[in-house]
């Protein structure tokens, strides 16, 4: 994205040099369309996030995506089963055309799967390096909602505490929870993790923490590129404007359409799956 | 559409209260969510912006245009929607504008109204899509996940005037 986006930024202000535009005014009216923007995404948003806690509250998208799972499974490799859930809820508001609906499913299932990938890498070092992990590298509190499944292990079963989700907490904070309540803590945990995990979601992204010479997971690369080649059924907004300029018949576009971005999506899925292996 | 979604909705509060779920604090708790959200993406999405109107604004755009149309013309994209193919991956509202402007020159039946309508039906705005979703990730292969995204809109978007040909 760097390089697209410094490579135009350079030539249009080498264009602009020569025809002398004013570029901040222009720039100031781009950043300015984009609050505007932005402000009725979280009118847009509001509401769609609203429908999905009640949807999730209610089991609805658990069931649906246990229905589509072994598709996601083919389609974008191994996921965990809340980015699974996240997953079928963008693909269902990609297939609907809500596009205010597949923004935020999109990046909760992106959160979901950067976590689970770093926590991956994260138990991989644990096993190389012996376990020696200091705690400045991942605070507690990160790590116990990261590895809630690990804490709940550890603290009920107090023996198993030395292992790894111990040296990644703070340990003290750990053992003295383990050896005064541990059933209390636990459920405390549970508790805390259902109730707010909607709302941990959009905690900053874990970015700054992984290697940057890492490369993107197949499921974050599949998911970017089937959202970006677009799956819609009907493309409602170009049909509406077409019968606003007295178009004969607004709708025959449909077949074509869908034809058309079917063949983008399967080729974005098969390029995808041979360019990302993991 | 409007019909399919309202039912849908309306059978997800019928569930939600059959499974006695506090629908209205549901609701509350998730919205809260939008907020920080959409607070976060704002630096992608004006960062996508600004770079759209100053590459308009100084005449870049104009010079792409005029460079590329031959090119997309040999591939059967009709000439006069250059400008269309090109900013269709950086904006949405854009490009519908420049939709607009296509069915007032050349009427939305016409063949290049019948491309445009296919064009932007069938692909997305793949630049503001990586801003937003790639908005946290500092790792590589992001670029290569964008150049197959582009490449797929404009295999598509040839096959899609094609198809206007013949059908």
């Amino acid at each position: 994205m760097n390089v697209v986006w410094v490579g135009i930024f350079i030539l249009s202000l080498a264009v602009s040099a020569f025809s002398g535009v004013d570029v901040v005014a222009a720039a100031v009216r781009g950043s300015s369309s984009a609050l505007t923007v932005c402000l009725s995404l979280i009118a847009i948003y509001a509401f769609w996030c609203g429908i999905f806690e009640i949807l999730t509250q209610c089991g609805a998208i658990e069931r649906l995506a246990n229905f589509i799972r072994p598709f996601i499974r083919k389609i974008y490799g191994a996921v965990s089963p809340k980015a699974n859930d996240y997953i079928a809820l963008n693909l269902s508001a990609n297939l609907l055309g809500v596009g205010g609906a597949a923004t935020p499913s999109a990046l909760m299932a992106i959160e979901e799967i950067e976590r689970t990938d770093n926590l991956s890498n994260t138990a991989q070092n644990t096993i190389h390096s012996g376990g020696n992990f200091s705690n400045t590298d991942f605070p507690a509190e990160n790590t116990a909602k990261n590895t809630s499944g690990d804490i709940f292990n550890s603290t009920q079963l107090p023996k198993t505490s030395e292992n790894f989700s111990s040296t990644n907490l703070d340990s003290s904070k750990t053992n003295s929870a383990t050896n005064s309540t541990p059933t209390n803590q636990s459920s405390l945990t549970a508790k805390y993790d259902v109730k707010f995990s909607f709302l941990n979601h959009f905690k900053s992204f874990s970015g700054d923490k992984t290697d940057s010479r890492q490369s993107i997971s197949k499921p974050l690369a599949m998911l970017f590129i089937i959202n970006a080649t677009s799956i819609q059924l009907l493309p409602t907004t170009v049909i509406s404007l077409r019968s606003q300029f007295n178009s004969l018949s607004p709708a025959d576009i449909i077949l074509p359409t869908i034809l058309c971005t079917l063949l983008t999506t399967l080729l974005g899925i098969l390029l995808g799956s041979i360019f990302f292996k993991k | 559409m409007n019909l399919v979604l309202t039912l849908l909705l309306f059978f997800c509060f019928v569930y939600a209260c059959f499974k006695r779920v506090n629908c209205y604090n549901a609701f509350v708790l998730g919205a809260k969510t939008a907020f920080p959200l959409a607070i976060s993406i704002f630096p992608n999405i004006a960062a996508m912006l600004i770079l759209i109107e100053v590459f308009r604004a100084s005449g870049l755009s104009q010079i792409f245009i005029d460079f590329l149309s031959p090119c997309f013309e040999f591939l059967g994209i009709p000439y006069q929607l250059t400008e269309l193919v090109i900013f269709r991956p950086f904006t949405g509202s854009g490009s519908i504008a420049l939709l607009s402007n296509v069915f007032e020159n050349y009427g939305a039946d016409s063949y290049i109204g019948r491309c445009a309508s296919l064009i932007l039906g069938s692909s997305e705005t793949v630049f503001y899509c990586a801003a937003v979703y790639f908005s946290g990730i500092r790792k590589k292969g992001t670029i290569k996940a964008v150049l197959i995204a582009l490449f797929c809109s404009f295999v598509g978007t040839i096959f899609g005037c094609w198809l206007c040909k013949i059908m």
